[in-house]
């Protein structure tokens, strides 16, 4: 298991598109993928709805972990999409 | 055919008046190239969203500008009223229900002034999006033209 954490730094919070291609990105690897809140809620990272339904804003911290065969790579691409984008 | 594709399609139903347009068409990589789902998209001519379905609201966004159901046959529908209109913070949308809410075809779930958010700058134009495609057999639309709130827009066809 992988675990990495992001503050948000997107002005609008993990609004449709941020929500989005942060979907597209996780799923890409076949590792079980979770997303989770500071205050403990935890959504598939693979399932726009659950993403967004979290209401991420700007500040907050998210903990993804990875679960897989290819979790370290999964961590890695995610982490550097998570800093350039959101 | 020998008992396979049966089971009866899936309707969701336009929540807004206004012209049905494909989804390629609309200036936002984020809906035209399918990343949030399959989708396909009206420009309204009314600023009264409606919902689409029975369903329950998943994420009523604080601005107003999007809500996120899922319908009592399992479909996770977005709907995102104009584009790069989260920047409008709310300004010109109402959302009349809330996170959680059960909510019939045709409840009123937001409504917006068109003409304030047009004269800002921003594209009204709504995607409707299913975001678990890969939930199901097959997914169409409606074609292109004029649509009223209720009427057919997306079939889905079960798996």
């Amino acid at each position: 298991m992988r675990e990495i954490k992001h503050t948000i730094k997107d002005a609008f919070g993990m609004h449709a598109r941020p929500a989005g291609q942060f979907v597209k990105t996780v799923s890409a690897f076949k590792s079980d993928v979770k997303l989770r809140t500071a205050a403990g809620k935890e959504v598939d990272a693979k399932r726009i709805m659950g993403v967004m339904s979290l209401g991420l804003k700007q500040n907050d911290v998210m903990t993804i972990t990875f679960t897989g065969a290819d979790e370290a790579n999964a961590a890695t691409a995610t982490a550097a999409f998570l800093t350039e984008n959101i | 055919m020998f008992g396979f594709g049966k089971k009866k399609e899936l309707i969701i139903v336009s929540p807004l008046d206004g012209v049905v347009v494909p989804v390629g068409q609309v200036s936002d990589q984020t809906f035209s190239e399918d990343i949030l789902g399959k989708g396909v998209a009206i420009r309204p001519s009314v600023g009264v969203v409606k919902a689409p379905a029975d369903a329950e609201i998943a994420m009523m966004f604080e601005t107003g500008h999007a809500v996120s159901l899922t319908t009592d046959s399992g479909a996770d529908i977005l709907i995102h009223v104009g584009l790069d209109t989260v920047q409008l913070k709310g300004e010109h949308y109402t959302a009349h229900k809330a996170n959680g809410d059960r909510v019939k075809t045709g409840d009123k779930l937001m409504t917006f002034d068109m003409e304030a958010i047009a004269a800002k700058g921003y594209d009204i134009v709504t995607p409707v999006v299913v975001c678990n495609p890969d939930s199901f057999a097959e997914i169409r639309f409606a074609e292109e033209g004029e649509i009223h709130a209720g009427e057919p827009l997306i079939f889905i066809k079960p798996n």
